[in-house]
């Protein structure tokens, strides 16, 4: 008897996870199948896969025939990679100086630069864009990249100097004894160490990057720097009874983020269950 | 009555099976402890009866009732474990009644088996401290305690000793072996300390492998060890093997050659032939200095350990089998002496090519 | 170390080196505009463009003066609700499927939590724009869907009512987030040893018991981060609001929360002209307010619940 119970509990688990899971998923997977249909099966049958006679790829031409998605996409892509590249580098060496070396305000510096994982960047936006436009950076990818730094760096020192703390004394003072300068021991030793944590601070980083409506908009919203997630709620705004275009556009958005998720997922879940974040 | 009966348990992990066809019957009262090499299967075979696991096929009774699909809850058990698992942000108190709250005891009766069981065992004065502020011995105590205020049929231990220091092992050893006289309890227990296992079990079971390799009472297995695992894992220091071969097998007398042409004989019933292999196995505290005719050894000295009582003289056979012997702390041998050694014959165990033990 | 670099033991110049670049765009672009937000706060502009210092002017009129005050009171009310229906609905779901998800010998366990955290990695502006198509009478998705249950007369325009509005677009968020509370949870969760869990089945408890007895105490301390995180993300929240309803957050403001309220007064909307010092105004509040948030978490909380050592 126990034993049919315990079978109906799992089944009943797994029904309620497994239902979560298609109301997590059916959202975007309803979009996507839409977005190569035509206008007609999008409104006929939505739930429907595209098939021969309702599959369209009109959505798509329109998005880049009428819009510079590609533009766009350049412009993400070429933020989110200055910025991951900058945060992990200023980043580890930061991390490294407050977790190793013993000086004086170094517990202060730390808590200075913990304050910015709490306290959100876009609340200083008013003189933050007075001192793009002093600095002539408006309209300038430039402008976003140093501001996602600032934004990305305090979680990304945190994770970091936890984890260096775990290098073990030994190796650092072995390189000493050997009279390597200390920033060979930087790069040679504790870089290539730091890589686990590195793979995590990365995901930290490029998600909320990439995904970000606010600087985009208030920093750079002129044609030619505008990032995906701004072209895409630009566009939509435009061409809101644009059934094709708008899920074409949508699709556009979503996949390039869905690959990077499938691929990182193992890092960014294994980042969070280390106890990366406290 | 508290009698548990295995018949035929197998239990397998995926593809790899971890327990073979386990057969064994504890009697009510009894300390049975279950002794082997880590990795062995003791402490799965454990968590089978426990319900912490599921057999793959064969059946478990308990009080001769059929228990393969009875939650643990319902199997009358309570188990000690390795690592104590005591909640961490409960008082003692509250972890020794949680099981009796959960079962829906009315107050007075969980306080007065909490108390009684708190004076056993010396925790009175702790009840309300948390895990944490507890020295790694009281902790142990706990988890005993949370065993015994649910007056089970089976107490069940998991090595509950290994996170204890040798001191307080021995002394808790003995606690434990009290404990059973005055609660009277079926208790089977986890260990792989074969020092643990002779000092305390009524009987032990010896695992290896997943299979069980003998059962029996302490000085059974010491004295009549079935095949050379069980001679080897029980006693220490460990019992000498000595490689031969047979030499001659007349009248039910079987001659074997040792080292040097030296003949040993046994009276044995055992069909075996010249040429033969055999594993002859003599404990160190069973080998003793000769003079040079009587010896059956010839051995070199090459460390000698004085314990005070006695000494254990580390040699090398002339052909490179390492042995150990035990000598009174007078002995005088000191490392580069050549020394000659016997032993009776009947304390001399036989192991044919199987490893089985010649009866 | 070179026996020169001795002489500057007190601070070495290769930790100045490491710190100081990361130190200098932090402090640039973080921490230096946020203070200049508070000093603006305390400043007026005439037509000219010249500032003036006029103190606590701005955050009276912001409270007082019904030109401001009904659309901030609004705004914080709103925002209140936004953040009440994250913590009933988002962290306990979340809790729930971590719980399930951290059951012994569950099979697929990583199957579900990768794709049930799927849509945390999107970008709020899709979500919104995805919810919108679906909730859109136009399309009739939602509507189609409800048939399915037998709840056709059921489906309404929710995104389009003043008084569900805020709600749904609530609930779109939950739906988002779920994932954070439940990676949380559950990688707290894999914390506990198997062993207390174990134990506990010895001592009779079923697995609701356990969760609510053992694991629930032991992940308080994780329950309290994820509502500070919750709290700041809510109280920072814009890009959903201003995707699906636009900056004025309609109907009739009934969805407009202090992040699109900052906008609107920062860079203005229809005939009003964006102002700069109220701007800053409106964010010097929110920042008041995450760090009431966070101060009570820093203070109150974490040394209240005990982290107990596994």
């Amino acid at each position: 008897m126990s034993k049919t119970r315990q079978t109906i509990n799992s089944t009943a688990i797994h029904a309620i996870l497994l239902s979560y899971m298609l109301l997590a998923l059916w959202p975007i997977f309803l979009t996507i199948i839409n977005s190569f249909k035509s206008r007609k099966a999008i409104f006929r049958d939505p739930m429907g896969l595209p098939g021969v006679d309702s599959f369209s790829l009109k959505g798509f031409e329109k998005v880049l025939l009428r819009s510079d998605f590609e533009i766009y996409f350049m412009n993400s892509i070429i933020v989110t990679i200055a910025t991951l590249a900058l945060v992990l580098l200023l980043g580890t060496m930061a991390a490294w100086a407050l977790s190793e070396y013993r000086f004086k305000g170094n517990k202060w510096l730390g808590l200075y630069l913990a304050v910015g994982i709490m306290i959100p960047i876009r609340l200083g936006s008013v003189s933050l864009l007075q001192l793009i436009v002093n600095m002539n950076l408006a309209n300038t990818l430039t402008a976003l990249v140093l501001v996602y730094i600032a934004q990305s760096l305090p979680l990304a020192i945190f994770i970091l100097s936890e984890f260096m703390q775990q290098i073990p004394q030994d190796l650092k003072e072995a390189a000493r004894c050997d009279g390597v300068s200390e920033y060979t021991i930087f790069f040679k030793v504790i870089l290539p160490l730091t890589r686990p944590a590195i793979a995590t601070v990365g995901v930290f980083t490029l998600v909320p990057v990439w995904n970000d409506l606010w600087f985009p908009l208030i920093l750079a919203p002129s044609d030619k720097t505008q990032t995906i997630t701004l072209g895409v709620q630009q566009f939509i705004g435009q061409y809101v009874t644009d059934w094709n275009a708008v899920l074409a556009s949508l699709t556009l958005a979503i996949v390039p983020i869905l690959i990077i998720y499938i691929l990182l997922s193992r890092h960014l879940i294994r980042g969070i269950t280390a106890g990366a974040v406290k | 009555m508290s009698d548990i009966q295995l018949k035929r348990i197998d239990k397998s992990f995926g593809k790899v099976k971890v327990l073979h066809d386990i057969n064994m019957s504890v009697k009510d009262g009894e300390f049975i402890v279950f002794v082997g090499p880590s990795g062995c299967g003791k402490s799965t075979l454990l968590r089978v009866i426990a319900g912490l696991e599921q057999v793959t096929t064969g059946e478990l009774f308990i009080d001769d009732e059929r228990v393969n699909d009875v939650q643990p809850r319902e199997r009358g058990i309570a188990m000690v474990f390795q690592s104590y698992a005591l909640y961490p942000h409960m008082t003692v108190y509250k972890n020794m009644s949680f099981g009796l709250k959960l079962r829906k005891y009315n107050k007075q009766e969980i306080d007065k088996r909490v108390r009684t069981a708190a004076e056993t065992l010396q925790l009175t004065d702790y009840l309300d401290r948390r895990p944490a502020e507890l020295s790694g011995g009281q902790r142990q105590r706990v988890a005993i305690g949370r065993a015994i205020v649910r007056n089970p049929k089976v107490f069940l231990f998991d090595e509950p000793l290994s996170n204890l220091d040798a001191a307080l092992r021995v002394k808790t050893r003995i606690e434990i072996a009290k404990l059973h006289k005055k609660l009277d309890a079926t208790i089977i227990y986890v260990t792989h300390d074969q020092v643990e296992a002779m000092t305390l079990a009524d009987k032990i079971v010896v695992l290896n492998n997943g299979r069980v390799e003998q059962v029996g009472a302490p000085l059974e297995l010491y004295n009549n060890p079935a095949n050379i695992f069980v001679a080897g894992f029980i006693g220490s220091p460990k019992m000498n093997f000595l490689k031969s071969t047979v030499a001659s097998v007349k009248n039910g007398a079987v001659k074997i050659r040792l080292q040097d042409d030296r003949l040993v004989c046994f009276a044995h019933d055992t069909p075996a032939n010249g040429n033969d292999t055999a594993t002859l196995g003599i404990r160190p505290e069973h080998l003793l200095l000769s003079e040079e005719a009587d010896g059956l050894l010839k051995a070199e000295v090459d460390v000698v350990e004085r314990l005070g009582d006695v000494s254990y003289l580390y040699c090398t056979l002339s052909d490179g089998t390492p042995i150990i012997a035990s000598s009174p702390g007078t002995s005088l041998a000191t490392t580069g002496d050549v020394i000659h050694l016997t032993a009776r014959t009947e304390k001399i165990h036989v192991f044919g090519p199987d490893g089985n033990a010649w009866k | 170390m070179s026996p020169r670099g001795g002489r500057f033991a007190r601070f070495p110049h290769h930790v100045l080196v490491f710190l100081a670049p990361a130190t200098i765009i932090y402090t640039m672009f973080m921490v230096y505009p946020l203070l200049d937000s508070i000093r603006l706060s305390l400043y007026n502009t005439d037509g000219t463009g010249a500032f003036h210092f006029t103190g606590l002017t701005n955050y009276i009129a912001l409270m007082t003066d019904p030109e401001w005050s009904n659309a901030f009171w609004n705004a914080l009310k709103n925002n209140f609700i936004f953040f009440c229906i994250h913590m009933l609905v988002q962290n306990p779901i979340g809790i729930m499927l971590a719980a399930l998800l951290s059951l012994p010998k569950l099979t697929g366990r990583t199957t579900y939590r990768t794709l049930i955290f799927m849509p945390t990695m999107l970008s709020v502006v899709i979500i919104g724009f995805i919810w919108q198509l679906i909730l859109s009478p136009l399309w009739g998705v939602s509507e189609s869907l409800l048939s399915f249950i037998g709840l056709t007369d059921w489906f309404q325009p929710w995104l389009g009512q003043e008084g569900t509005a805020l709600l749904t677009l609530s609930l779109i968020s939950v739906w988002q987030f779920v994932g954070i509370p439940m990676m949380l949870v559950y990688a707290a969760m894999l914390n506990i040893p198997e062993d207390l869990t174990e134990g506990a089945i010895i001592d009779g408890a079923t697995h609701w018991e356990i969760f609510w007895h053992i694991k629930l105490p032991l992940i308080l301390p994780t329950i309290a981060m994820i509502s500070i995180l919750t709290f700041v993300a809510n109280f920072n929240a814009f890009d959903l609001i201003y995707s699906v309803k636009g900056a004025l957050a309609g109907p009739n403001f009934s969805t407009d929360i202090m992040g699109t309220l900052f906008y609107r007064t920062f860079f203005g909307f229809q005939l009003q002209l964006g102002n700069p010092t109220m701007g800053a105004t409106v964010a010097t509040m929110m920042f008041g307010v995450i760090l009431v948030g966070v101060l009570f978490y820093l203070f109150v909380l974490q040394r209240k619940l005990r982290r107990y050592a596994l």
